[in-house]
C-alpha cells in the first residue's frame, strides 16, 4: 500500500512521542522536575525582587536582546527523516511539500509558544525601560521576527556551500540582534524601516546562493543529531538504546585524554576519557559548567542569602553535571572489544570510576571559582567552604556507590 | 609434537540450545600455519568465529588457544588472539592513531615497540595521512585497514580474521596478504574466513569447508579435492567447493 506522505509524517511524529514518553516518566521519577521547579521559584523570586527595585543604570536593551535573541533566531527543524528515506521517500520528492508543511507547523508552533511565554515574562521589565513600542506590539514584532528567522534558516539549510551557510546564519543573527535592539529602544518607525530593509537585503542574498531543491542529507543529519541529543539526555536517567555517537574533535580538550599514561591497566581509562571529551556528553557537561559559573557568579555577586544561595546553586550544578555524567556507564557496554581485549573484567568499572571522579572534581573546581572569588570579600567564607566540602563528599563518597550499582545493573541487563 | 595454537574439539553451538547452528566441529590451527574457513552464507562461519572469540558459549565441546580455555584463564586466552571483524567495529570518538594506542595498551605492547610498529603499519597501509582522522571520516576500506592494523600491532599467537578483503582496495589486499605471510613466518597462526576462494587457495596451507554448520571437508587442497571427488593436482579449491555445496549437502561431516 502506498501511504501518503501526510500519513507517514503523522505516524513518525506519533512514534517518536510514544518512544519518548516512558523516558520522560523515568526522568520525572528522578527528581529533576523537583529541582527544576525549585530553581524556577528561586528565579521568579529574584526576578520579582529586581522588578521592584530596578537600578537607574539597568541595561534594558542589552538584557532584552540577550533574553530574546536566542529563541528568536534558533530555528530547529525536526523532520523525522532517516537514511533509508534517500531510497524510499526521495522518489516522492514532489509530494514532500505537504510533509515539510507539517514539519514547519510542528516546529513553528512550539518555538512561538516558547517565545510568547518569554516575551510575557520580559514585558514587566520592558515597560520600565526606554522602549517606545507598546509591549503587546513588541510581542507581535518578536513573533514576526521569529517567523522571518524560520524562513531564513530554511533557506540556509538548502544552501550548497557550508561556508556561505555559516556566513548567512551569522548575518541573520546580527541583523536580528540589531532589529531587536531598535525595537527595544528607539522610535518604532525607525525599527520598522531597518527591519524591512534587512529582510529585503537578506531575501536578495538568499536568492543569490546556489541551493538544493530539498537538502535531504542535511535534514537527515540534523534529525539524527537531535535524536542523539535526546538519547544522551535520557540515558542519564535510564538505559536508552543508543544510536551511533556524534563526535566532535574538541582539540582544546585533548590534554585531558593525554593525561592517561601508556599502561595496560589504563586502556579503558584512555577510552572513557576520549568518550567523555569527544561525544555529546562532553558538550552537555561544558554547557552546564558554563551555565553553572554564570548562575553561581550572579548568586555570589548579589550575596543571595548570605552566600548560601551561591552554595545552593553550586551544589545544584554539581548534581546536574553528575546526573549527566552518569550516562557514561552506558558507553561501550555492547562493544565487542570489551570481550576481545585481554583485560580483566573489573578494569572497566575501575576506569569508569576514575574518569568520573576526575571529571567531576574538575567541573566542581571550576564551578567553585565564583564562590571563592566573590564570597570571602563580604565575609561569606563559611558558605563557600561548606559548598566545597559538600561537593567533595558527593563526588568522592556518594557518587561511586551509585555508579557501581548502575554499572552492575546495566551489565546484568 | 607442538601443541596447536587453536584447538577446537567437538564444538556444538548456536544462539539457542534447541537449534544449534554448529554441529560437532573439530579442527586445529598450528603455529606458522594459515587455515582458511570457507562456506556459503549462513554456513556458520561467523558463528564459529564468535565461539572462538568467546562472544558465544558452546553447548558442547571445548576451545583452547595455546592450551588455555576462556573459562580458566581468560586473560591468557584473550591476549593470545587478535580479531578482525567482517564489518569494521571502530570507536567513533577515537582517531586512527588513538585506536592503535588503545590496542597497544590493551595488549600490553611495550611503548617503544608500539611507536615503532604503529609508524610501520600506518606507512605500509598508506594511512599516514589519515592518522588523525575519525572513523566517520574514513571510507569503509580504510576502516577495515584500521581493524587489520590493530590486529597486526598486537602480534598475538593467533589471528582470527573474518572476511578481511571486503572493501579493501587492491593495495590494501596486497599489504594485508604480505603481512599475513610475514606473521605466519614469524610463527603466528592465522584462521581466516573468506569468500575469495582464489586468494584463500593461494595463501592458506589448509582449508575447512563448512556447510550447514558441519565440516564437510578439511585438510590440504589435495585432501579437499579428494573429498569432493576432484582429481588431485587438477582441480581448484573453487571447483571442489562448488561440487561439495551444490549437491544439497550430501557429503557427510568429516571428523
Amino acid at each position: 500500500m502506498n501511504r501518503t506522505v501526510d500519513a507517514i509524517w503523522r505516524e513518525r511524529a506519533g512514534a517518536f512521542w510514544r518512544e519518548t514518553m516512558p523516558y520522560i516518566r523515568y526522568m520525572a521519577q528522578s527528581g529533576v522536575p523537583l529541582v527544576a521547579s525549585m530553581l524556577l521559584f528561586t528565579g521568579i523570586a529574584s526576578y520579582i525582587g529586581l522588578l521592584r527595585n530596578v537600578p537607574s543604570s539597568f541595561p534594558f536593551t542589552w538584557i532584552g536582546v540577550a533574553a530574546l535573541l536566542p529563541i528568536i533566531c534558533w530555528s530547529p527543524l525536526r523532520t523525522w527523516l532517516r537514511e533509508a528515506d534517500t531510497v524510499f521517500l526521495m522518489p516522492r520528492e514532489a509530494e514532500m511539500t505537504t510533509y515539510l508543511r507539517h514539519c514547519f507547523r510542528y516546529n513553528g508552533i512550539a518555538g512561538n509558544v516558547c517565545l510568547v511565554i518569554l516575551c510575557l515574562i520580559h514585558s514587566p521589565l520592558y515597560v520600565q525601560g526606554p522602549g517606545q513600542l507598546h509591549w503587546l506590539l513588541l510581542l507581535l514584532a518578536a513573533v514576526a521576527l521569529k517567523v522571518l528567522n524560520g524562513a531564513g534558516a530554511w533557506q540556509e539549510r538548502k544552501m550548497l556551500w557550508s561556508g556561505a551557510r555559516i556566513g548567512m546564519r551569522l548575518l541573520r543573527w546580527a541583523a536580528t540582534a540589531a532589529a531587536l535592539a531598535l525595537l527595544l529602544q528607539t522610535a518604532p518607525w525607525l525599527a520598522l524601516l531597518f527591519l524591512s530593509a534587512a529582510a529585503l537585503l537578506m531575501g536578495l542574498l538568499y536568492r543569490g546562493q546556489r541551493q538544493y531543491h530539498l537538502p535531504w542529507l542535511r535534514l537527515i543529519a540534523e534529525e539524527s543529531r537531535t535524536r542523539r541529543r535526546y538519547t544522551v539526555f535520557f540515558s542519564a536517567f535510564t538505559d536508552v538504546p543508543s544510536e551511533s555517537a556524534q563526535v566532535a574533535a574538541r582539540r582544546y580538550l585533548s590534554w585531558f585524554g593525554a593525561l592517561t599514561r601508556y599502561r595496560k591497566e589504563h586502556a579503558f581509562v584512555y577510552l572513557y576519557a576520549h568518550t567523555l571529551i569527544r561525544t555529546e556528553l562532553g558538550g552537555i557537561m561544558m554547557r552546564l559548567t558554563a551555565l553553572g559559573i554564570l548562575a553561581g557568579w550572579l548568586a555570589a555577586h548579589s550575596g543571595l542569602w548570605m552566600g548560601w544561595g551561591a552554595a545552593g546553586v553550586y551544589m545544584l550544578f554539581v548534581w546536574l553535571i553528575g546526573v549527566q555524567l552518569g550516562s557514561l556507564v552506558q558507553s561501550h557496554r555492547h562493544s565487542v572489544w570489551r570481550h576481545v581485549y585481554p583485560l580483566p573484567d573489573n578494569s572497566r568499572l575501575a576506569s569508569l570510576l576514575r574518569i568520573d571522579r576526575t571529571a567531576m572534581l574538575l567541573c566542581a573546581s571550576i564551578l567553585w571559582l565564583p564562590l571563592i572569588i566573590l564570597l570571602p570579600g563580604p565575609g561569606f567564607m563559611t558558605s563557600a567552604a561548606a559548598a566545597a566540602l559538600l561537593g567533595l563528599g558527593y563526588i568522592v563518597v556518594i557518587r561511586p556507590i551509585g555508579l557501581k550499582r548502575n554499572f552492575t545493573d546495566s551489565d546484568d541487563d | 609434537m607442538t601443541e596447536p595454537v587453536l584447538q577446537v574439539r567437538n564444538l556444538t553451538g548456536g544462539y539457542s540450545p534447541r537449534r544449534p547452528v554448529l554441529h560437532g566441529l573439530s579442527f586445529e590451527v598450528k603455529a606458522g600455519e594459515m587455515v582458511g574457513l570457507i562456506g556459503l552464507n549462513g554456513a556458520g562461519k561467523s558463528t564459529a568465529i564468535k565461539h572462538i572469540l568467546g562472544l558465544m558459549q558452546a553447548h558442547e565441546g571445548s576451545i583452547r588457544i595455546q592450551g588455555h580455555t576462556l573459562e580458566q584463564q581468560p586473560e591468557l586466552y584473550r591476549s593470545a588472539l587478535a580479531y578482525v571483524p567482517e564489518s569494521p567495529l571502530l570507536f567513533d570518538e577515537l582517531t586512527v592513531q588513538e585506536h592503535l594506542r588503545l590496542t597497544g595498551m590493551a595488549y600490553g605492547v611495550e611503548e617503544g615497540l608500539y611507536a615503532e610498529r604503529s609508524e610501520g603499519l600506518l606507512d605500509e597501509f598508506y594511512m599516514t595521512g589519515k592518522r588523525d582522522s575519525f572513523a566517520a571520516h574514513l571510507s569503509k576500506g580504510m576502516r577495515q585497514k584500521v581493524m587489520i592494523m590493530n590486529a597486526l600491532l598486537a602480534r598475538p599467537a593467533l589471528y582470527v580474521i573474518d572476511e578481511p578483503f571486503l572493501g579493501l582496495d587492491p593495495l590494501g589486499i596486497r599489504s594485508l596478504l604480505d603481512k599475513l605471510v610475514e606473521v605466519k613466518r614469524q610463527g603466528s597462526a592465522v584462521f581466516m574466513s573468506s569468500h575469495i576462494l582464489s586468494t584463500v587457495e593461494s595463501y592458506c596451507d589448509r582449508f575447512i569447508v563448512l556447510h550447514g554448520g558441519r565440516i564437510i571437508a578439511q585438510g590440504t587442497l589435495d585432501d579437499v579435492c579428494a573429498t569432493a571427488g576432484v582429481r588431485s593436482g587438477v582441480g581448484s579449491l573453487e571447483e571442489a567447493f562448488y561440487l561439495m555445496v551444490t549437491d544439497g549437502g550430501r557429503h557427510e561431516p568429516n571428523g
